[in-house]
């Protein structure tokens, strides 16, 4: 087992950790953040403290690393108002595939972005993943410990308050 | 720059009146946004129940989220770039 082997002694092997869960975790990140460099930092920086209390995970790793990174987010969130994004003023790359695809985001991306930044945290937390992430309502709640039924809600209440500002934008 | 809290969020447990109250904390200093009548029927399409596609075309926000879920689509294929999970490799084999 990878933690068994880091414990013992084998630091590099904490890479497989890394190469393994660090995708869904940057995307929480960054939807979370609307910033790659802020999402890259909290990802780096969580990933140090699964490092240093590498002996205390009990059950899923991936579960277990996925509260630090959203902690991490949520102490972002408190610290730092941000009330709009600046994607444009990152110099980390985007992480999309193609330039075209880069291209085919445009308005509707900065419209996303700002819709998604103007949501209380906590509902931004579940659209982010649900829809950035591909989560099902079972394992969002099993990752933050709370019930289908409340999540439902803050997905449905997400949705139409991004749709009222998406509309109100485009009016 | 990040501001640590060790004792909750490294444990991976949250407890649920700390949670509470940073929810409460974080909601307090945003704008409560008044929502659009999302069709019930929108939302079991994005939820993945099946609905009848002729009246999912013809409710209201369709198209809109429409290209929202293609969006979402790009960005769940986002990786995380390169040089960032070979800055935290770095970081870790310079831990004491």
């Amino acid at each position: 087992m990878i933690i068994d082997r880091v414990l013992a002694g084998e630091r590099d092997a904490f890479g497989l950790l890394i190469t393994r869960y660090s995708d869904p975790l940057y995307r929480h990140a960054v939807g979370m953040t609307g910033s790659p460099d802020d999402a890259a930092d909290i990802l780096q920086n969580s990933f140090i403290k699964a490092f240093q209390h590498l002996g205390e995970v009990r059950g899923r790793f991936d579960a277990w690393m996925f509260r630090i990174v959203a902690n991490g987010c949520k102490d972002w969130l408190k610290n730092i108002r941000r009330t709009h994004l600046s994607y444009e003023e990152d110099d980390q790359p985007s992480g999309y595939e193609t330039p075209e695809e880069e291209l085919d985001r445009g308005e509707l991306r900065g419209h996303l972005d700002r819709a998604l930044a103007a949501l209380p945290p906590s509902l931004r937390e579940a659209f982010v993943m649900k829809h950035v992430e591909g989560r099902s309502y079972e394992d969002m709640a099993e990752l933050l410990e709370t019930t289908v039924g409340a999540l439902k809600m803050r997905v449905h209440r997400a949705r139409e308050a991004l749709q009222k500002l998406l509309e109100e934008r485009a009016a | 720059m990040m501001h640590d809290n060790l004792d909750t969020h490294v444990s991976g447990h949250i407890d649920p009146a700390v949670r509470r109250e940073e929810e409460q904390a974080m909601s307090d200093r945003e704008v409560p946004i008044a929502g659009a009548e999302t069709p019930a029927i929108i939302h079991a399409w994005l939820d993945g129940e099946r609905v009848d596609e002729a009246a999912l075309q013809a409710a209201g926000g369709y198209e809109l989220w429409s290209r929202l879920q293609r969006e979402a689509s790009r960005r769940r294929r986002m990786q995380t770039p390169t040089p960032v999970t070979g800055a935290i490799m770095e970081a870790i084999r310079k831990e004491g």
